[in-house]
């Protein structure tokens, strides 16, 4: 489903390059449910980044569907994020000034459906993940946890291939957090295929495969059954 | 098209405060080129209106003075006599459809008495066909009929300001008999009264009111004047845009006439409304200068607004991009939400233009048409949009290249 080859990304920071990824080459199969963990700095999001088609300039290949994708131009790539990936960020990304629903919509608003299908849809996916009556709140009426599930119910409105997540849990307590990966855990037993970043090594006993990395390199890739 | 207005609606009263100002800034620019386009054109309005009470297509011929030698006219004659008028009026000219003579007595205002009623008048000699070139309507009684003109038959027609000095105290002046020295007139007609307000207040017209005069039969006033001289003669031309050529035919047929003993002056409304032109078209342009500073700094305003909005919805960007939002999709949200500002703006300073066009209307009492109308709201929506584009469009531009990650990132 995924394969990168060679995959190096490197970014000027205060005049000094910093080689966030270095020669990166991994291979993850549909309905797989991946860790990316290693210590701060070690290249964790920059990769998930990449996956994700969020940041295109990098050096390497990489297939989708056995499609190369480096040299796709950015409405290409944004339609590919609409249609195959959901994102879960660790500070959740919600916009403030719109409803739960409304955040909810706004994959599918790119998406082109109609107005009243997107309300519907959103609605729904909020009321399955507990927010029925959250609907009409705004981010900073909702908890973090509350945020995160409204988050969750944007990645997965459009019925993506891929949930990627970056530190899902960081910003949630112990219950919050049991609850996403619980979460998760289902949506990977529907055949959604997980990749997770975090830096807690706790958390990896959820996936089925973890990738470390250190200093920009894949130091492990070990698959559990 | 109806989602992106909806959204672009949404980011506008999210940002209320900061929407009215920029809405604010862009009506009053609408409103002034609004304002200096009204004004442009009721100008004009104003202008033909008033030079129309001349007739559009008049024409002027009289003798050049000689002021080296003022006696000399009298000693020779005013260089137009009545025989020249009868062969122009007959045998010339292509582009001319109508003469009338114009005599009138050196000091040309003459003292009127009717009984008790003095009035200090313009005082002229006529043939039948003044009226139509001077663009003359009689709203009480008739014109001369050539038998006055032919049998000098004591008959006078007055304008209104003369009646209200003689006959103000009566219902109708028609019939009533009025003296100029020793001669008596009967008044047959009123002209219908007209508005020199503009010209007169440029001092165009020698503080002679246009209202206060009187005409007579020409041959009667030649008669009284013992001569056989024309003082002016006036023509209508076949349109103003035959006004060089129909003045031509006159002068050299007049020329031709007095075996070239004589120069003529002309004039015309062609190069008294090429002059009025002028000015306005200076004036709009003044105007229109400053109109279209008001409306850049609105623009600006604007611009600075959605710029401000791209640095402060970075991130928003960054979340709208890694959902699927295409560079085109952020540059056309931008793009409408300046767009919307400007055209709401745009209406509302077309109210402020509709506002000054009922001014207009009341207190110069010009008709302002349908036209006009929908040239405002045209120049209001046209401007206001161009406004909202060339306002939007670099910080759109902008927010659309943004890198999805770079802008996520964005604290």
């Amino acid at each position: 489903m995924i394969k990168l080859q060679n995959i190096s990304r490197s970014y000027t920071l205060n005049q000094q390059i910093v080689h966030a990824l270095k020669n990166v080459s991994l291979e993850i199969s549909a309905g797989d449910f991946v860790a990316i963990t290693g210590k701060s700095g070690s290249g964790k999001s920059s990769l998930l980044s990449v996956i994700g088609c969020m940041d295109s300039d990098f050096v390497g290949d990489y297939y989708y569907d056995q499609q190369r994708i480096n040299q796709r131009n950015e409405d290409e790539l944004a339609q590919l994020r609409n249609q195959h990936f959901g994102f879960i960020f660790q500070h959740f990304f919600l916009i403030n000034r719109l409803t739960a629903v409304q955040n909810v919509e706004l994959p599918l608003y790119y998406q082109g459906v109609e107005h009243d299908q997107r309300k519907l849809r959103a609605q729904q996916l909020l009321r399955v993940l507990g927010l029925g009556d959250r609907l009409t709140h705004k981010p900073s009426q909702l908890s973090g946890g509350q945020q995160q599930r409204v988050a969750i119910a944007r990645a997965l409105v459009t019925n993506p291939d891929i949930i990627l997540a970056d530190e899902p849990t960081a910003n949630l307590d112990h219950h919050a957090a049991q609850q996403l990966f619980g979460l998760l855990l289902q949506l990977n037993q529907r055949g959604k295929t997980i990749i997770f970043v975090t830096h807690d090594l706790a958390l990896t006993r959820y996936a089925r495969r973890v990738i470390q990395l250190d200093n920009g390199r894949i130091e492990k890739d070990e698959a559990y059954a | 098209m109806l989602e992106v207005i909806r959204l672009a609606w949404a980011t506008i009263t999210d940002y209320r405060l900061r929407s009215i100002l920029s809405i604010l800034g862009i009506s009053i620019g609408v409103a002034a080129v609004i304002t200096i386009s009204l004004v442009s054109l009721a100008g004009r309005q104003i202008v033909f209106k008033e030079f129309s009470t001349y007739g559009l297509n008049t024409l002027w011929i009289y003798r050049t003075a000689e002021d080296a030698n003022p006696l000399k006219s009298v000693r020779e004659g005013s260089g137009i006599t009545e025989a020249d008028y009868l062969y122009l009026k007959n045998n010339c000219c292509s582009h001319v459809v109508r003469f009338t003579p114009v005599v009138y007595h050196r000091d040309w205002i003459m003292q009127l008495r009717a009984g008790n009623y003095y009035s200090k008048t313009s005082v002229e000699g006529v043939d039948v066909e003044h009226a139509a070139i001077n663009n003359d309507q009689i709203i009480m009684g008739r014109n001369f009929r050539v038998d006055d003109i032919k049998n000098k038959r004591p008959v006078a027609l007055i304008g209104t300001a003369t009646q209200k000095k003689l006959f103000g105290h009566l219902q109708s002046p028609l019939g009533q008999e009025l003296r100029m020295g020793t001669l008596k007139l009967t008044v047959i007609g009123v002209y219908t009264a007209k508005e020199r307000n503009l010209l007169t207040a440029l001092g165009a017209t020698n503080g002679y009111d246009v209202n206060d005069r009187l005409t007579m039969p020409y041959t009667l006033y030649q008669q009284i004047l013992g001569s056989k001289d024309i003082h002016t003669l006036l023509a209508e031309s076949t349109g103003l845009e035959n006004t060089s050529i129909a003045l031509e035919e006159v002068v050299l047929t007049l020329k031709r006439l007095n075996d070239n003993r004589f120069q003529y002056t002309t004039e015309s409304m062609l190069g008294w409304i090429d002059t009025a032109n002028l000015i306005m078209r200076n004036l709009t342009l003044i105007g229109g200068f400053a109109a279209i500073i008001t409306l850049l700094m609105g623009s600006l305003g604007i611009a600075t607004m959605m710029s401000t909005a791209v640095i402060e919805r970075t991130q928003e960007i960054g979340i709208r991009k890694a959902v699927g939002a295409k560079p085109g999709d952020i540059q056309i949200q931008f793009l409408a939400e300046s767009i919307i500002i400007c055209l709401i703006g745009g209406v509302i300073g077309l109210m402020f233009g509709v506002l000054a066009l009922m001014i207009i209307h009341l207190i110069l009492d010009i008709q302002v048409s349908l036209l006009i109308s929908l040239f405002i709201i045209l120049i209001s929506l046209t401007s206001s949009t161009i406004a909202g584009v060339a306002a939007g469009y670099m910080p759109a531009k902008r927010a659309a290249l943004l890198p999805p990650l770079e802008a996520l990132r964005y604290e």
